[in-house]
């Protein structure tokens, strides 16, 4: 009997502990063997969520440090209504915080909503106040944002970041990749012993511009108020170092304000368009000095030719007639740009010959893009013989800058070449980049090439220098030798050019000397002249008034009296 | 008899006359292996414990890292705001500064200075305060408490060389 209990017994524990060693065969095997992954991402699963790092993007300083766009902080603040217990109290506390009549709050507080929103972008000082209350069922969660400390100074150069972090317009748009970073998107143990701080991110470069901020805020506020005393619908002001192609100031009117950016109605979003790089138009006569670089270049002409000026030249069709629609007689180079003679200029494109004509422009860069650092840069158009578009009196009214499409950032690269002896170098924005891990890149000036030879421009300089003083412009500068052009161009419209509006301009650069500085003003449709001569040109003298103090320019005299 | 039989011999007998030791080397063997396994054990809680807790510190910390870094983003563009061109301007005429003309400017020729160096009106902003790193070993860490015990002693004694008295190297 015994016998057989025991046996019965040993069986039982026989069979048992089979089982047990096929548990814990199973166990040991869905612990280590390689088929397990299915287990082990549920687990973690279980025990772990994602969190997304968006690294501080990158700030913007101007060339003097002065700080241009950096980050802030906002707040969202809402509230989950089945977490508060104190309804009363709560509610007073963040009225008083806040500033939201209390009735409202508790309006809220007893709403079934799982969660209801107060503000989505509370102030800083609003967020940390409410913090600092430490509420029950109150969610304080900051957001940054991007700031514009100086409003809508520079707006058009910088840009603005939408609210999905990515950069449009400008700087942020044309180094969005740069300045955000690298976002980073982990997965966080919630066990502590296996928390691990964010890792994967990098922070946004740092940029340094080329900008002058102060130089900045006197061509926002010269080209303001040349905009209101002519009447004009807007315009656009660039200062640029001709030696190296440091864009020093860059603005258009109308303009905005990129903290606020998102108030702009949806369709005036043109406002954001940088019409110094993006916008085309017919430059005009500005379009001469280039004329006669060339010519000079090919010695069709020399600085002393004369030619005989009729009231109308005939060229593949059209009438060419000047802008008084007068004959001027036995003419000067210089004169032919002082008085900005159309007749003149197409007889010197003519003389140059299709040619050597287009191959000048192009050597100038006209209707191609500068390949400056921001977003949206538009090409331009020149068409040129052999396209089908192309007609022979193109080659005459080319000469004077009509039948062409430019921006504003060709033409002032082009003059630069005047000003900088016949280099022509590459307009850009950002002199040096520092990387989170503190490596600097520098950008350093790159020439694009030569347009004409270093005799050529200092003839061309002498020139128009000395066309502006005959005369007697509005552009000249008391105590300073500048030397530049106006520009009034038609409007094309469908059939032909509209009869009232104008696009009147001035580029031109200073001290002749030694070129510093080169300004175009441009202004769209004024309405108290259509000339550039009575419009952008005094414009161009009251910039350059400040701008030779700015830039610590001494007057001619005095700089003589320095060197010798 | 084999020395093993011998041997069996002895330990049967053994057993006979005091069956409780037996009992004793079971359970002193099951008290050691329990005592191991509760120190294993403690030491590797007090360990996960630690581990844990520093976990949780490095969770704060970094929390804490997030607000300061918003608080210090958020002070930085209220200083930039406060120093922003248009503020400072307007700010300079209401206390009735006004812009410099031209024949206000007088120029003055200083040798070996050129011209076209400009003023730099704020400081460079990529100036960072060089923050020495922890280098100390522990023999220097020794020595410097040498010095200072030394030092202190000299004192103590009144004998420490006043900077007149330093000896010429």
């Amino acid at each position: 009997m015994q016998e057989s209990l025991n046996r019965r017994l040993s069986f039982i524990g026989a069979i048992l502990m089979i089982l047990a060693l096929l548990a814990i065969y199973r166990l040991v095997s869905l612990q280590f063997a390689d088929d397990t992954g299915y287990f082990a991402n549920v687990a973690w699963d279980e025990y772990s969520y994602k969190i997304t790092v968006h690294p501080p993007r990158g700030e913007i300083y101007d060339r003097s440090g002065v700080l241009l766009a950096t980050n802030s902080v906002k707040y969202e603040i809402g509230l989950s209504p089945v977490l508060i217990y104190d309804r009363q109290g709560t509610a007073e506390a963040l009225s008083g915080a806040m500033g939201i009549p209390k009735e409202e709050l508790l309006e809220d507080i007893s709403s079934e909503a799982p969660y209801v929103m107060l503000a989505s972008r509370a102030s800083a000082s609003m967020g940390q106040a409410v913090l600092a209350l430490g509420l029950d069922g109150v969610a304080v969660s900051p957001i940054t944002e991007r700031f514009y400390p100086h409003g809508s100074l520079a707006a058009h150069v910088l840009g603005f970041v939408a609210r999905d972090n990515v950069g449009y317009y400008g700087i942020e748009g044309f180094y969005n990749n740069v300045l955000s970073g690298d976002v980073s998107v982990s997965d966080q143990s919630r066990i502590p012993f296996e928390a691990t701080g964010g890792e994967g991110w990098r922070q946004g470069s740092t940029l340094h511009l080329t900008l002058d901020s102060e130089i900045q805020y006197l061509a926002e506020n010269t080209l303001a108020q040349a905009v209101h005393d002519t009447n004009a619908e807007g315009g656009t002001v660039i200062v640029l170092d001709p030696k190296t192609g440091e864009v020093l100031a860059m603005a258009n009117l109308p303009t905005y304000d990129p903290n606020l950016f998102y108030s702009q109605a949806a369709e005036i979003t043109k406002i954001f368009d940088n019409a110094a790089v993006s916008k085309q138009y017919e430059p005009g006569s500005v379009v001469k000095v280039l004329t006669m670089a060339i010519a000079l270049e090919n010695e069709v002409i020399r600085p002393d030719s004369t030619y005989e000026d009729t009231e109308v030249l005939e060229v593949g069709g059209i009438s060419i007639y000047n802008w008084d629609r007068q004959a001027h007689g036995v003419t000067s180079m210089t004169d032919l740009l002082g008085l900005s003679l159309n007749v003149g200029a197409a007889r010197l494109s003519i003389a140059t010959g299709p040619l050597n004509f287009y191959d000048g422009l192009d050597a100038f860069g006209l209707g191609k893009l500068t390949d400056i650092d921001l977003q949206a840069e538009a090409r331009g158009s020149v068409r040129r013989p052999g396209q089908a578009d192309w007609y022979e009196a193109d080659l005459a009214t080319n000469a004077f800058g009509q039948g062409m499409a430019v921006t504003p950032i060709q033409i002032v690269a082009a003059i630069s070449a005047v000003a900088n002896d016949g280099l022509i170098m590459k307009p850009h924005m950002v002199t040096r980049r520092e990387d989170a891990d503190n490596t600097v890149t520098t950008f350093s000036p790159t020439a694009l090439g030569r347009a004409i030879s270093e005799q050529t421009a200092q003839e061309l300089s002498a020139m128009l220098a000395e066309a502006l003083t005959r005369e007697a412009s509005k552009a000249l500068v008391p105590g300073y030798t500048v030397a530049g052009k106006t520009g009034t161009a038609e409007i094309p419209i469908p059939g032909g050019y509209d009869p009232e509006a104008t696009i009147t301009s001035f580029v031109g650069y200073g001290p002749v000397e030694d070129p510093q500085f080169v300004v175009l003003i441009k202004l769209d449709r004024p309405t108290t002249s259509r000339w550039g001569a009575d419009t952008a040109a005094p414009a161009f003298s009251t910039l350059v008034r400040r701008l030779v103090i700015l830039m610590e320019i001494p007057p001619n005299d005095v700089r003589v009296a320095l060197e010798g | 008899m084999t020395q093993r039989k011998r041997r069996d011999n002895w330990f049967n007998q053994a057993l006979r006359q005091a069956p409780w030791r037996t009992q004793t080397q079971a359970t002193s063997l099951i008290m050691a292996t329990v005592i191991m396994v509760a120190v294993i054990g403690t030491l590797y809680l007090a360990q996960a414990s630690r581990t844990a807790a520093t976990g949780r510190r490095l969770q704060d910390l970094e929390a804490q890292r997030q607000v300061l870094e918003q608080q210090n983003a958020q002070l930085r563009a209220e200083i930039a705001a406060l120093q922003s061109v248009p503020r400072l301007i307007s700010e300079a005429e209401r206390q009735g500064f006004r812009r410099a003309e031209p024949q206000d400017v007088e120029y003055l020729k200083i040798d070996n200075v050129s011209q076209t160096v400009a003023a730099m009106p704020f400081a460079p902003a990529d100036v960072e305060e060089i923050v020495p790193e922890y280098d100390e070993t522990l023999g220097s860490w020794l020595s410097g408490q040498m010095a200072m015990l030394r030092e202190q002693f000299d004192l103590f004694l009144g004998t420490t060389p006043s900077p007149d008295e330093t000896p010429e190297q």
